[in-house]
């Protein structure tokens, strides 16, 4: 087991090497970066298909591979939160610090000031550690994804009844598409995940007890984990009361346990998440409804043949990933679909084992139901994000399928090659399905120049206008500039395509309605960037990797989509080549 | 060692209470705030909950687990309410939560006291160490340390890569004059010519030279008869004829000010 994380540890080195080689522009970077990652994930993923290791065992190897994928993402950018949405929350966490009240105001992504769970306990953290935010934020979702590892463990065991089974499903659950980074940034979602995960763990386990006491320990528990997920993450906290009341029903239709029915659990939760919704995150509805109206909407037009399907593993600006990548893609998911009848198989023939079990089979046949939905572009982000919980009846059925067929026990030499090349094709495949690939691997944040060391333009930018503005200024900006001015800048940017931003920043003209819009929303500085890339909030950010343009991967805008701006009644405030900053108060005065 | 269970809650409340006195009375000691903060984020109410509710049990890997995940939600919803209150600090925060894991700790000594006499906990079978064990360790962290190095260490790219911002803002208000900065993180020296000019006609050129990291400030005074707007140019003398490299303006001079 020792012997399995070091080299699991070489892993990491060796994804950070690959990751150093994509920001010098070298060859070989992708390489290293997948060798890494099968290091780390396959050696430990064998050994636990096989008999032999102990209870420990199988779990230590389940956390410390879960722990060191999440020290990788730590490593793919050292210096500071990069991911679009780990911006916004440090965003809450250091105004948190600063003002020392809730719900501050974030322009980009508001209904996350109104979960203020995250921002809370970094803030929290942070003050009682002395240390910063960006550390406090890593420490937070490093206990997270431990957890997350070790509630999955116990969960599955439970259901099962087999250490062995629930470490195998553990390491089927690492080949969800979300796995790597985005449950692994820092984002209220990626916290709420793992609560959820041992409030599921409590149900099941009062599910099980026959004694009173022990019943209401488990739900005193259940209530503690419950409010801290309601007040973390919206959608988090609506699946757990799915969750529970889809367990409920299973129990009446006389699946598992009568008494695992857990009706005053789901109750409790959605009272809690109702009020917290009606009386502290109104802004919810709207923003939940916009999101599953589009992706609806999206589906109804693309069946209609109104609106073009999206193309996997194709960028909306026409990258194609390479071929090995879209094999593997594909490969994997047919592994999944073609393994996963023969464990729903078993799950329903251990049905009056666990109405919680059952309910698991239900997700990970609904993981299959929806995949279809990553071909429809306005609803690839919601099939994507609902993956983070659908995956837990993935793991849990394949694994059953795979032990079901080597239930003989034995670990020959073909069997132990299959796991391997099984769990390397789908947690390879996950990976390649759940991030870009331009941005999977590290980008320029700060870089040597000269003898230097020096951070990207927007970085500049952003502590110009805190110090030379002051806080508080209401910018439109793309969206990886916005993300600095809000992050660094303490602004009030808008950004969004389809937004005040897009309007201000992509008009060719400045109309009286532009102006109107400028004074209504209090905007008095405008950022534009030329480059195209900017608008990708996961690489506008950064310097271009050598060997890219200089302008970065797209180009620049054409001059008249960025000049509407330069005119006598505005002023030219702050030029760094790239990006100019416009006063445009005098617009509207 | 012989661990007698109901001394457990002696030593979360005296642990509670050590953590939360660390981080309110030593700031500036963090090398007793981190684990001390750590321990009350991550362990010690959860543990407390957790042995309360009699669900901490010979199985560690459960008890560890519902410890993290409770400490974590109870650490988590003390902070929220703290800042709904607008009172979070470290203090109230380390105090609050201390407090929540000394009463959970004294309810336990409640409930052992009611259970009886105390149980004894077998130790278990000794581990064996073995040599091998330490260096696979010490090849692990090496291979992270080395890791963590290496993605710290900025590596370098084209010089291209280098840019000069050129900004201006107001020096005070209504003081008549602005404050021009100009800033290198070129990866070379760099000479300009800064061309001032108020309504089209040059008022002031002056050589410039950036050094790398280098930040030149002037202030540039607008006179009360200034017609038209102030323009700033850093000219790059690298090309002939001098070309344009950065450029400011302020449409009225005389009015300029930051609007918040």
């Amino acid at each position: 087991m020792a012997a399995l994380l070091a080299v699991g540890a070489v892993g990491v080195l060796l994804m950070t090497a690959g990751n150093a080689l994509a920001r010098s522009g070298e060859a070989g970077d992708d390489l290293l970066f997948w060798l890494g990652f099968l290091l780390i994930v396959v050696p430990p993923a064998v050994a636990i298909v096989g008999p032999r290791p102990s209870r420990g065992a199988r779990v230590t190897l389940l956390v410390g591979v879960g722990f060191l994928l999440y020290l990788t993402k730590v490593l793919h950018d050292p210096f500071a939160f990069t991911f679009s949405d780990e911006l916004l929350h440090l965003s809450n966490t250091e105004q948190i610090l600063r003002e020392g009240a809730l719900f501050p105001e974030n322009p980009i992504l508001p209904v996350s000031v109104y979960y203020p769970g995250l921002a809370s306990l970094t803030a929290a953290l942070s003050i009682a550690t002395g240390l910063g935010a960006f550390p406090a934020g890593l420490i937070v979702i490093g206990a997270a994804r431990t957890l997350l590892m070790l509630s999955l463990f116990l969960l599955f065991e439970r259901l099962t009844g087999s250490a062995r089974l629930a470490s195998v499903a553990g390491f089927v659950y690492i080949a969800s598409p979300n796995f790597l980074f985005w449950t692994a940034q820092f984002s209220y979602q990626s916290l709420a995940l793992p609560l959820a995960g041992v409030a599921a763990l409590a149900v099941v386990m009062r599910g099980l007890e026959r004694d009173q006491n022990d019943r209401q320990g488990w739900t005193v528990l259940f209530m503690v984990l419950a409010l801290a997920v309601v007040m973390t993450h919206h959608l988090t906290g609506y699946a757990l009361v799915a969750t529970l009341v889809a367990v409920s029903l299973a129990a009446l239709a006389g699946f598992g346990r009568a008494r695992e029915a857990a009706w005053a659990l789901a109750l409790f939760t959605a009272v809690a998440a109702a009020v917290w919704l009606f009386q502290v995150a109104p802004i919810a509805g709207d923003y939940l409804g916009t999101i599953f109206g589009r992706s609806f909407g999206g589906v109804a037009d693309t069946v209609a043949g109104t609106s073009e399907a999206r193309r996997p593993f194709r960028s909306s600006e026409g990258e194609v990933a390479p071929l090995w990548e879209r094999v593997t893609g594909y490969v994997s998911v047919l592994l999944l679909a073609l393994a996963l009848p023969m464990g729903l198989f078993r799950i329903l023939r251990r049905r009056r084992r666990s109405a919680f079990l059952v309910v698991a089979g239900a997700a990970g046949a609904a993981f299959m139901a929806i995949l279809p939905l990553r071909l429809v572009p306005s609803a690839w982000e919601t099939a994507n994000r609902a993956s983070d919980f659908l995956f837990v009846g993935i793991g849990l059925g394949i694994a059953l399928a795979a032990l079901h067929l080597g239930r003989d026990g034995r670990a020959t030499a073909p069997r132990r090659a299959a796991a391997a090349v099984f769990i390397a094709v789908v947690t390879i495949g996950g990976a390649l399905v759940g991030w870009p690939p331009s941005a999977r691997l590290s980008q320029p944040y700060e870089v040597r120049i000269g003898d230097r060391s020096v951070q990207p333009p927007g970085v500049a930018l952003a502590h110009w206008s805190r110090r030379e503005l002051g806080p508080g200024n209401g910018y439109v900006a793309d969206e990886s500039n916005g993300r600095m001015l809000l992050a660094y800048g303490q602004q009030r940017p808008f950004t969004g395509r389809d937004g005040l931003a897009r309007y201000a920043l992509e008009s060719t003209a400045v109309t009286p309605e532009l102006r109107a819009a400028l004074r209504e929303n209090g905007v008095a500085y405008a950022a534009v960037d030329r480059r195209r890339v900017s608008r990708d909030a996961l690489q506008g950010i950064f310097f271009a990797r050598p060997g890219q343009p200089l302008q970065g991967r797209d180009g620049y805008l054409p001059p008249e989509r960025t000049g509407t701006l330069d005119r006598p009644d505005t002023d030219r405030l702050f030029d760094s080549g790239d990006v100019v900053v416009y006063g445009v108060a005098g617009l509207y005065r | 060692m012989t661990v007698r269970r109901p001394a457990v809650w002696a030593m979360l409340a005296v642990l509670a209470l050590a953590a939360a006195t660390v981080c309110a009375l030593a700031p500036d000691v963090p090398a007793l705030r981190l684990p001390a903060a750590l321990a009350l984020a991550l362990w010690l109410p959860g543990h407390a909950l957790v042995e309360l509710l009699g669900l901490a049990g010979r199985d560690r890997v459960r008890t560890l687990t519902l410890a993290l995940g409770a400490s974590l939600a109870i650490a988590l919803i003390v902070a929220v309410e703290l800042a709904a209150f607008g009172v979070l600090a470290a203090e109230t925060w380390a105090a609050t939560t201390a407090a929540a894991c000394f009463a959970a700790s004294l309810a336990v000594s409640h409930r052992h006291a009611a259970l009886g006499p105390a149980t004894r906990v077998a130790p278990g079978p000794p581990r064996p160490r073995h040599l091998a064990l330490a260096a696979l360790a010490v090849t692990a962290v090496a291979a992270v340390g080395t890791a963590v190095v290496l993605a710290r260490t900025p590596l370098p790219v084209p010089d291209d890569r280098g840019y000069t911002v050129l900004a201006v803002a107001p020096t005070a208000s209504g003081s008549g004059a602005v404050t021009v900065r100009a800033t290198s993180e070129e990866a070379t020296s760099r000479s300009y010519v800064m061309r001032v000019s108020f309504g089209g006609r040059v008022a002031e050129e002056r050589a410039l030279t950036l050094e790398p990291g280098e930040t030149s400030e002037q202030r540039v005074s607008v006179p009360p008869d200034a017609a038209g707007p102030l323009v700033v140019s850093l000219l790059d003398t690298a090309r002939i004829p001098p070309v344009p490299y950065r450029s400011v303006r302020v449409a009225d001079p005389r009015r300029i000010e930051v609007v918040s």
